[in-house]
């Protein structure tokens, strides 16, 4: 009987709840508790009684202590009881399309008698499996487990086994193994352990380190978090391993030594700082401009923020009034610009000129009482204003300024990360840009972040504690010096050089510490790496609810018959037709259905919403006023194999059967 | 007093107290905001996003009211933080952007009477700081020089020497929750934002709460930088039940009179609570719909067991002797997607399966429709389901048809599908298709001619078959019922009205079930006229 077998297959593992419920007795477990279901394995359903009704006074308790054998035999295998045993009505119960778990709060006196009953005892007579299935203890050994259900051709073993080993990650009880970490998929990431920084932990580790107090913690993460902020004092600046000053420590020297020609001579200079992101352009920029004999003015603008000349210019005279104390045209003294400025469009008392007078406003900084300094982040988007007008006035003034006494020097200096920059400026503005470019770059090789990540670890906390420095950095060493880290952090060097990716991920290990848990250790680095440089973008995908679930899959084999896109109409009829199938076969299990839970269309719409909310479903078309919503065109931003993950990681067999042999 | 630790280790417990399951994300916010936070930090919450920004938003208040004048000034742990929290959604233009961010940090609130102005910054030059997002960054400038400003006025009075070491540190703290609205409402300011503390010279520190994932939100060339991400788990199953219990109200008066949220009965609702858990968590885990559903039943469910109950004065068991037991589901299955809310549905006295819901409203209407109308919605949805070409065959009833079958050759071969092209869509399950008012009109005189041809008086003066029904057809108030069904979108008008060129072309907007139960009505065979009946 095949069929039948199967059936039961389904029936066993066909608890509808997600797999992290079956490790928490439920309200139907608690029933189970009950005298009159106790030991008794072969009688007709004694869960049928309400679970409101026998609740005990603390309901959940996963250590209650049993009074005799009997008990403790069935102690660690109520939940599993119950879940079975709330499927036992008979399919001509009036809520017959009621969740199972309503269907366990009837009262017995609603369970019919007589000829139903009678069906019921019978195929729970017929299926033995069943109850022996049920009552086994979950960590038992998969071969235990194995050799137990062969011995009963009826037994669900495979499925169910399997099942039950893949519950465990999704809930970890202990800080998980390296192995595990490192084979962790991407769609259910690890809940690192919730040490409560209040109570304590009872770890040996903790035991032993109970005697520092937790100053000493807050001390070092604090130290920690500020070196984080400044990450340049740990290797930048240096010479590299050849002996030769590196880029950035040229750069510094050159933009320097430009600046201290506009500053003290009254040159007009230009330049560009070009270096990958997080190569450390604006922090020796500023290390460049404190280091002047005295501040000039300081004019900082952001392609990001001025989009357009008139922005910038607004931006120039309103930091001008700022540094200067006065407006611009009393500065300048411009006469005769000053009618049409005070009638400009959004004139406010900064006398913001219009951009006709774009040139008489820049050409006037040299003339200011202190030299200038134009700082441009985002220089190549300055490029794509119209006419490139601005960025030629500046470097127009900058070349032509003359060293003399009545004008003061002026300094424009871009910032990019664009190696192109140059290609970008029209001809007549390229031919005034001076053509200096200083370089920067981040650190040379992998040992660097390795140096790095010593130097930010090894700061000295504020409160010194001689013992707990010593422990610190005997921790410190052996996570750096641990292979999977190296390993770790190599990869992650090689994809991205960026230092404050290290800072990030340096973060996220010192923020994970507390405590209970206060060194740190490879596998939250390792968590971190993971967090940081790629996060994933569905994070507990497999604690999603059933409809969700259903809708996942459904969208899958609608990708697989190659439709790109679907719509909610295609997913709720692929979700019906496979309803229909799984309840077609005609098999039930104590007067239930043993197929797929049905779910009404406006509930399927309403998890379709949270899932088109977390952007797991992206609409593809244009969405217009005459398309009802359920006719959207919609693209599932989730893998199938990622979808896999999920229902296997969920355990409901008729889902995982969805999935591997559905259309 | 306490120290500030001590403060900050209370605060973490209140709040983990009031916000279970996430005692790991309130200790690390905390850290991070009292040290040295990183600039710009994502946290993605893919399930309850309301709670984390209503944690959030808890905890950044109880940080910025944390006095730090109270503690030494030499002590220079304690910063002196402001805080501001903004939804993306009610901001939806960047002058409410930052006019909001500026009156939250300033604590600054507008009042009637002053005529409802906004923070005003520093009142001694009139500088508006939310004409753009420069003036954005200035004005926090001026907040932070504020705030600082202030911090060193408290403090100057006595040891006037030691004003400069004393001065504490101000941190401003951002946060902005729905941060993916940001991407259609203010996809200028996304970059900007990002970038708040390096371009604004402040320590700030800038928060995005949002439900997808940064890379949904991230500009396409690479001008954000990269955030500090966070992830918010999901509430296990123990934390659910307990915001669910932690929602009976515990401050009542024991001597009143029973009612349903009496104190004594706070013990059966935590059973009640758990069996409205595992009957719905299935379907929804979110812990704000499942409390919804548990408020919209317990009344009813409440008023049952006093009344089996009278007399007693504690209630710590629901009695077995029950005679009614809530439909759980049935409650879920309406108040989830909302098709009745919570108050109305508590005071269904049969709760049969939401009897009274309005979801086949768009049935009801069409079915007491006119006659004529029921034609020709019946009509639109065949021109929407069936493609064109197949018209001919589907309708033509012409004797013509016959005669122009072909002569020699070999038979025709449908074209054969390759095997890698995709089935096609039913187009039942794609939406309706559009078509012109030609079309529609030529199956309506279809389906006049076959099935109501009866029931009109044709005048002896039309020979020609069909001849009276097309003239029916032309009448005006044809045209104006088709109107009149486009105004109440049972017939959606997809061409703009200002089109001249062409016929109007329209979609259906009835669905296929109420298409059925108004063929059932008319009497037509609705399954045999539509090319894919599947």
């Amino acid at each position: 009987m095949p069929a039948k077998r199967k059936a039961s297959v389904n029936h066993v593992s066909d608890e509808r709840t997600p797999s992290k419920r079956r490790k928490h007795p439920t309200a139907t477990d608690m029933s189970s508790r009950s005298p009159s279901s106790r030991g008794e394995h072969t009688s007709p359903p004694p869960i049928v009684k309400s679970p409101l009704l026998k609740l005990p006074r603390q309901p959940v308790s996963h250590s209650t202590p049993t009074k005799n054998k009997s008990d403790m035999r069935l102690t660690r295998s109520q939940s599993k009881v119950s879940a079975i045993a709330y499927s036992r009505l008979p399919s001509g119960v009036p809520l017959c399309d009621q969740s199972e778990d309503e269907l366990a709060l009837l009262t017995s006196n609603k369970i019919p008698n007589g000829k139903k009953s009678g069906q019921i005892s019978c195929k729970v007579s017929q299926l033995p499996r069943v109850f022996v299935e049920i009552v086994s203890p979950a960590p038992r050994t998969p071969k235990h487990l194995t050799s137990r259900f062969v011995a009963n051709p009826a037994s669900p073993t495979p499925t169910r086994s399997r099942i039950t080993r893949k519950l465990s990650p999704s809930r970890p009880s202990s800080p998980p193994s390296p192995t595990k970490v490192s084979t962790a998929k991407r769609t259910h990431p690890l809940r690192p352990i919730v040490h409560s920084t209040l109570d304590g932990g009872q770890s040996s580790l903790s035991h032993c380190l109970s005697k520092y107090p937790p100053s000493c913690l807050h001390g070092q993460k604090r130290a920690i978090l500020h070196a984080l902020h400044h990450p340049k004092t740990a290797v930048f600046n240096r010479e590299d391993e050849n002996g030769e000053p590196s880029a950035n420590a040229v750069a510094l020297q050159e933009l320097t030594a430009l600046l201290t020609g506009t500053v003290e001579r009254g040159e007009g200079n230009s330049c560009l700082l070009i270096g990958p992101r997080g190569s450390g352009k604006s922090h020796l920029l500023e290390e460049a401009v404190t280091s002047l004999p005295f501040q000039p003015i300081i004019i900082r603008l952001s392609g990001h923020v001025q989009h357009n000349d008139r922005l910038a210019l607004r931006e120039i005279a309103r930091q001008l009034l700022e540094q200067t104390g006065r407006s611009f045209d009393v500065e300048s003294g411009l006469v005769g610009a000053d009618d049409e400025i005070e009638h400009g469009a959004d004139a406010s008392d900064l006398n913001i000129p219009p951009p006709s007078y774009l040139p008489t406003l820049i050409s006037a900084l040299p003339t200011l009482a202190r030299p200038t300094v134009l700082i441009l982040e985002s220089f190549d988007l300055f490029a794509v204003h119209g006419r490139q007008a601005l960025l030629y006035c500046l470097l127009d003034t900058a070349q032509s300024c003359r060293a003399d006494k009545n004008s003061k020097g002026i300094a424009v200096i871009g910032v990019t990360t664009r190696v192109d920059t140059i290609n970008l400026l029209e001809k007549r503005v390229k031919s005034r840009f001076s053509g200096r470019m200083f370089r920067t770059a981040g650190p040379g090789t992998c040992d660097d972040w390795i140096s790095i990540a010593r130097n930010v670890f090894t700061v000295k906390a504020s409160p010194p504690n001689e013992e707990w420095e010593v422990r610190w950095a005997t921790a410190v060493e052996k996570l750096l010096s641990d292979r999977s880290v190296k390993t770790a952090l190599a990869d992650t060097y090689h994809l991205a050089k960026d230092v404050r990716l290290l800072c990030r991920i340096l973060m996220g290990v010192v923020l994970n510490l507390s405590p209970a848990n206060p060194l740190p250790d490879a596998s939250q680095l390792r968590a971190a790496v993971t967090s940081q440089r790629y996060p994933a973008p569905f994070p507990f995908l497999s604690e999603v609810s059933y409809p969700a679930a259903c809708l996942l899959i459904a969208s899958v084999h609608t990708r697989s018959a190659g439709h790109e896109s679907v719509t909610f109409e295609m997913l709720h009829d692929s979700f019906q037709k496979q309803v229909r199938t799984s309840q077609s076969a005609p098999v039930q299990v104590d007067g239930g259905s043993i197929g797929m839970v049905r779910c009404s269309k406006e509930v399927l719409m309403s998890a379709f919403e949270l899932l088109t909310a977390a952007r797991i479903f992206v609409c593809v078309t244009p969405v217009s006023a005459g398309t009802k919503r359920e006719f959207v065109r919609y693209k599932c931003m989730v893998e199938k194999e990622d979808v896999r993950q999920m229902v296997s990681v969920m355990g409901q067999t008729t889902l995982n059967q969805w999935i591997k042999r559905g259309q | 007093m306490a120290s500030y630790h001590e403060q900050l280790d209370h605060l973490t417990r209140e709040i983990s107290d009031n916000f279970p399951g996430n005692d790991l994300l309130t200790s690390q916010l905390i850290t991070l905001i009292t040290t040295c936070p990183p600039t710009f930090t994502y946290l993605h919450d893919p399930h309850t996003p309301r709670a984390t920004a209503s944690l959030v938003n808890t905890l950044i208040t109880s940080l910025s009211a944390i006095d730090a004048k109270s503690f030494t000034p030499e002590d220079d742990v304690v910063p002196i933080i402001a805080s501001a929290q903004v939804n993306a959604i009610a901001c939806f233009s960047p002058r409410l952007f930052y006019d909001t961010t500026f009156n939250r940090l300033a604590k600054w609130r507008p009042r009637w009477e002053d005529g409802c102005e906004n923070w005003p910054g520093r009142t001694a030059v009139d500088v508006r700081y939310n004409d753009s997002l420069d003036g954005f960054l200035h004005g926090l400038r001026a907040l932070a020089a504020q705030l600082c400003g202030d911090e060193t006025k408290v403090q100057s009075p006595r040891k006037g020497r030691e004003r400069s070491s004393g001065r504490k540190a101000v941190k401003l703290v951002l946060v902005v929750e729905r941060a993916e609205r940001l991407k259609e409402s203010l996809p200028e300011l996304v970059v900007p934002l990002t970038r708040l503390a390096e371009l604004s010279r402040v320590d700030i520190q800038m928060i995005f709460i949002s439900q997808s994932p940064w890379d949904d939100i991230k500009p396409p060339i690479g001008a954000a930088i990269d955030p500090f991400h966070l992830s918010v788990y999901p509430p296990s199953r123990e934390e659910t039940l307990q915001i669910l219990t932690s929602r009976f109200p515990t401050d009542g008066d024991v001597a009143a009179a029973p009612h349903p949220y009496h104190p004594a009965l706070a013990q059966l609702y935590a059973q009640y609570a758990t069996a409205v858990y595992s009957t719905c968590s299935p379907f929804t885990h979110d812990p704000h719909e499942l409390t919804y559903v548990a408020a919209a039943q317990w009344p009813s469910f409440i008023a049952l067991v006093l009344e089996a109950q009278k007399g007693a004065t504690e209630f710590h068991v629901i009695p077995e002797d029950l005679p009614f037991l809530p439909s759980f589901t049935a409650a879920l299955e309406v108040l989830l997607p909302r098709r009745m809310h919570a108050g109305a549905w508590s005071q269904m006295s049969d709760l049969d399966e939401g009897s009274g819901v309005d979801a086949k409203s768009v049935e009801i209407v069409a079915r007491s429709l006119p006659t004529l109308q029921k034609y020709i919605l019946l009509s639109a949805f065949l021109a929407s389901s069936n493609p064109p070409r197949t018209d001919m065959r589907m309708f033509g009833r012409s004797r013509d048809i016959q005669s122009k079958r072909r002569r020699g050759g070999s038979t025709r071969k449908t074209p054969q599908r390759s095997a890698s092209a995709p089935a096609k869509v039913p187009q039942r399950l794609a939406g309706p298709s559009t078509f012109p008012l030609d079309r529609m009109n030529a199956i309506l005189a279809t389906l006049l001619e076959e099935h109501d041809l009866e029931t009109r008086a044709v005048g002896p003066e039309f020979i020609q078959p069909g001849e009276y029904t097309e003239i029916e057809l032309m009448r005006v108030h044809t045209s104006s019922a088709i109107s009149e069904l486009a105004a109440t979108h049972l017939l959606l008008r997809v061409s703009p009205p200002e089109r001249l060129d062409g016929p109007p072309m329209y979609k259906c907007g009835i669905s296929f079930d109420v298409a059925l139960a108004l063929g059932r009505d008319m009497g037509i065979p609705l399954l045999d006229l539509i090319w894919e009946a599947a």
